[in-house]
């Protein structure tokens, strides 16, 4: 992956003494300068103190609730939000992204993940000239020409295929919400149509990838969306 | 269709069923009962139920004197277009003397078609009551008053006019004898007044009409007096009659109406209405009892039952009435021809009642389980919150001593594996509550009391916890009559809670007697707890959802459990200055202590 981009600030918040110090030495570690809240009111407060570049939130938390922080920060903060909660139905996820979270990973979880999608949500979306060629291991794509190549020969996509590997693959390693998706390859009135997303991605998988019944490069986030893996290390 | 409690209506039913279905029409049974007439051929009649159940109709019984108005009544009433009924084999003359049934039904039924099905009712009428002849609308009282004025009044006169032959001319004397006629009409309707007519006239004419002792009259005149005299009699007791007749029809009329009203407001207001349509039923017919009952698998249930005769059993009925659900309206006592309006208008009344109070019911049950459903997504949520969230810190601190990219310091690796340690016992604590607590609730906990040292309880309690504590545990404190394992564990709950609330701050244990046993105090200076809430805290995962310090939710609930378990009491008291004071009450020994 590239290089970090050190220096950048994030802010922790979560009521659990053990995570939040976990987290930030991690964090440290690595090159980030890190705020720590214990409450969401603190959290609100050391927002607009400091201007995190990212938030990395608990959602269960003394006073005030993660999701309302989420909401509060969304008001004037486009910085991306990684949800650390031990919430895992789905409406919960789907509550959370909706108030306008970027991310969300369910407690326990390794400190390789988080650290990966910290990575992938810092990451600015590129423009297409930037990149226009993605090599993987099973196929590339050249996102300027619109063209799709696999074990030599030219893979050819609908319009709405495209449309949903174009927006997965721009944003490497981030997830896609379900909303986000339908909203951007079928229109703005659509968002909650996610029999179609899962059609789609079907055909999607079934010619891209090396092992359709068992994706790798195009994955699925039970409840939330999906995310575009471009160096799958298994 | 019209049953009658002849054995062959099975036929009957059949027949009525195969047109109704020809004419996609609902199929209604109608027996029909006699005012005066008790559960009789209740047997076949049970069993034309059964067939008519077979063949998608419903049962009704009525209450008539003269069967065929009383069918028409009721099927106009229902909306009927076809009426089947059995053709008769009574011989001519029971036709004549009590009138055919079938006669009398295409007479009365106008736009209804009626059909006669063949031969097979071996004796139509044995079931069906002769009409009743109807009486007269004056009251037995009325009447023999009125026959009393007629004759002794007519006696009467007759002596005293003449025994005063010549005081009166003829005129006057007639006048005389037409009030008293008009007296005896005016009292007792037209018999009387006939009576009193013809006595008056045969008395006038033997006595004072020449030639007097004889029955001729010389004169013609004096004929057309006798003619008018009579003629007027029975007019004015005819009109007597009549008037009487339709006052008692516009009081019954008042009554009903008072009656419906009743029933209407009653099934309006209250959370039961059945058992007040019932008394109103019972009232306003005079009945000695009113049921209402279900039919279930092993026979009839009352529902309600209102008077000292209620019928326990449709047997015990005088006339029973299906109503929706398998319920039946059973009534005992003397019913009477006019009354059957009334009971259809009760019957839908409480046929109301029961479908508003089954949907209430209904409602109440859906209520109760999702209400049960939430708790369980609530206490699920918690505990998944209270395991997770230990894990969760040992996943994260593993998962960081695990990275190769970083070579963490000696003083970090040793933050990490000691958050490790202390989540591990966080769970290990947190996994033993939640067996203890279902222990509790599955009541296996069985504890085994002894005389106990407070101190070394509390001394074992605080092995485990990390925190600020102060304990005070006087010399000469008496032994504790308690399980001292569980003893322990209810202590270190509450210590934990303590700790977590005060935030660093001096958590004291403190023993003390306490008559007639010992109180053993652990006490904070956190933030306290509204007293309205203090029961709530000890219901387990009270807090809910996944705020706050895991492991508050199951500690008070299972520290509560396992003291009660072993005879004491716990109970949350202010702290002097603010915090909580978690005090437990144990049963103390007599056995001197002992350093």
């Amino acid at each position: 992956m590239s290089a970090d981009p050190a220096g950048a600030r994030i802010l922790i918040v979560d009521d659990e003494v053990q995570i939040l110090r976990a987290l930030a030495v991690n964090l440290k570690a690595r090159g980030y300068k890190v705020d720590v809240a214990p409450t969401g009111e603190e959290a609100l407060r050391l927002a607009a103190e400091h201007h995190p570049d990212a938030v990395v939130l608990d959602l269960g938390l003394p006073g005030i609730d993660g999701v309302e922080v989420v909401r509060g920060l969304r008001g004037w903060s486009t910085a991306p939000i990684i949800v650390l909660s031990v919430r895992d139905g789905e409406r919960d996820k789907v509550e959370a992204l909706d108030a306008g979270a970027d991310d969300y990973v369910t407690k326990p979880f390794g400190m390789n993940e988080v650290l990966a999608r910290l990575r992938a949500a810092l990451r600015r979306e590129r423009p297409p000239d930037e990149q226009p060629v993605l090599e993987t291991a099973a196929f590339t794509i050249d996102l300027a020409a619109r063209r799709v190549v696999r074990d030599g020969a030219a893979v050819s996509l609908t319009p709405t295929e495209w449309g949903l590997v174009d927006l997965l693959v721009r944003n490497p390693g981030r997830l896609v919400t379900q909303r986000q998706l339908l909203q951007e390859v079928w229109g703005p009135q659509y968002g909650t149509e996610t029999n179609y997303l899962r059609v789609h991605m079907a055909h999607v998988r079934r010619k891209l990838e090396p092992e359709p019944s068992r994706p790798r490069y195009f994955l699925t986030e039970p409840g939330m969306g999906y995310r575009f893996e471009p160096s799958p290390n298994d | 269709m019209a049953l009658t409690g002849a054995p062959s209506g099975e036929r009957l039913i059949r027949r009525a069923a195969k047109i109704a279905q020809g004419q996609g029409a609902d199929l209604l049974g109608v027996h029909i009962r006699g005012g005066d007439e008790h559960a009789g051929a209740s047997e076949v009649l049970e069993r034309y139920r059964t067939v008519l159940a077979e063949v998608g109709g419903v049962y009704h019984e009525i209450v008539a004197d003269d069967a065929g108005a009383g069918l028409v009544a009721f099927a106009q009433a229902e909306g009927a277009t076809h009426l089947v009924l059995g053709a008769s084999r009574r011989s001519s003359w029971t036709a004549i003397t009590r009138g055919s049934l079938i006669n009398s039904v295409i007479r009365n039924a106008g736009v209804i078609d009626v059909h006669v099905v063949g031969g097979t009712e071996p004796e139509l009428a044995s079931a069906i009551p002769p009409p009743r002849r109807s009486a007269s609308p004056l009251s037995r009282r009325r009447r023999s008053f009125g026959w009393t004025t007629a004759l002794a009044g007519t006696l009467a006169l007759t002596l005293a006019f003449a025994s005063t032959r010549d005081l009166f001319s003829e005129g006057s004397r007639l006048l005389v004898y037409l009030v008293l006629v008009l007296m005896a009409a005016a009292v007792g309707g037209t018999g009387p007044a006939v009576a009193a007519a013809v006595l008056s006239a045969a008395a006038i004419n033997w006595y004072f009409t020449p030639p007097l002792y004889r029955w001729t009259i010389a004169d013609v005149e004096d004929v057309l007096a006798l003619v008018i005299f009579v003629a007027a009699g029975l007019g004015v007791g005819l009109l007597v009659t009549q008037m009487a007749r339709r006052s008692a029809d516009a009081a019954r009329a008042r009554a009903e109406a008072e009656v419906l009203a009743r029933a209407a407001a009653s099934v309006a207001g209250g959370d039961d209405p059945l058992p007040s349509i019932l008394e109103t039923l019972c009232t306003a017919l005079d009945l000695e009892g009113v049921s209402l009952l279900t039919q279930g698998a092993d026979g009839y249930h009352v529902l309600t039952a209102v008077g000292p005769e209620a019928p326990r059993h449709v047997n015990e009925a005088t006339l029973r009435l299906d109503l929706p659900d398998r319920t039946v309206l059973a009534l005992r006592g003397s019913l009477h021809t006019d009354e059957g309006r009334v009971l259809r208008v009760f019957a839908d009344q409480l046929a109301a009642a029961l479908e508003r109070q089954a949907l209430r019911e209904e409602a109440a049950r859906a209520q109760a389980l999702a209400a049960a459903d939430a708790l369980r997504t609530a206490l699920l949520r918690a505990v998944s919150h209270d395991l997770r969230t230990p894990l969760a810190s040992i996943k994260a601190s593993v998962s960081s001593l695990l990275q190769g990219d970083v070579r963490w310091s000696a003083a970090v690796e040793k933050e990490f594996l000691t958050a490790i340690d202390e989540e591990t016992d966080r769970l290990n604590r947190l996994v033993g509550n939640l067996l203890d607590m279902s222990r509790l609730q599955a009541g296996a906990v069985v504890p085994e009391p002894e005389p106990v040292a407070l101190d070394d309880v509390v001394a074992t309690a605080l092995a485990d916890l990390t925190g600020h504590f102060e304990v005070d545990i006087p010399d000469d404190i008496p032994l504790a009559l308690a399980d001292a394992a569980l003893l322990e564990r209810s202590l270190a709950n509450l210590i934990t809670n303590a700790a977590e609330v005060s935030q660093g701050q001096t958590v004291r244990i403190e023993a003390r007697r306490h008559a007639p046993g010992v109180a053993l105090r652990v006490v904070d200076s956190g933030p306290g707890i509204p007293i309205e809430d203090r029961a709530a805290v000890f219901e387990p995962f009270h807090r809910g959802g996944d705020r706050g310090d895991g492991g508050v939710g199951l500690g008070l609930a299972v520290a509560r459990g396992l003291v009660t378990a072993m005879g004491g009491t716990i109970t949350a008291l202010d702290t002097p200055g603010g915090g909580l004071t978690m005090e437990i009450h144990l049963p103390a020994t007599e056995v001197p202590y002992e350093r």
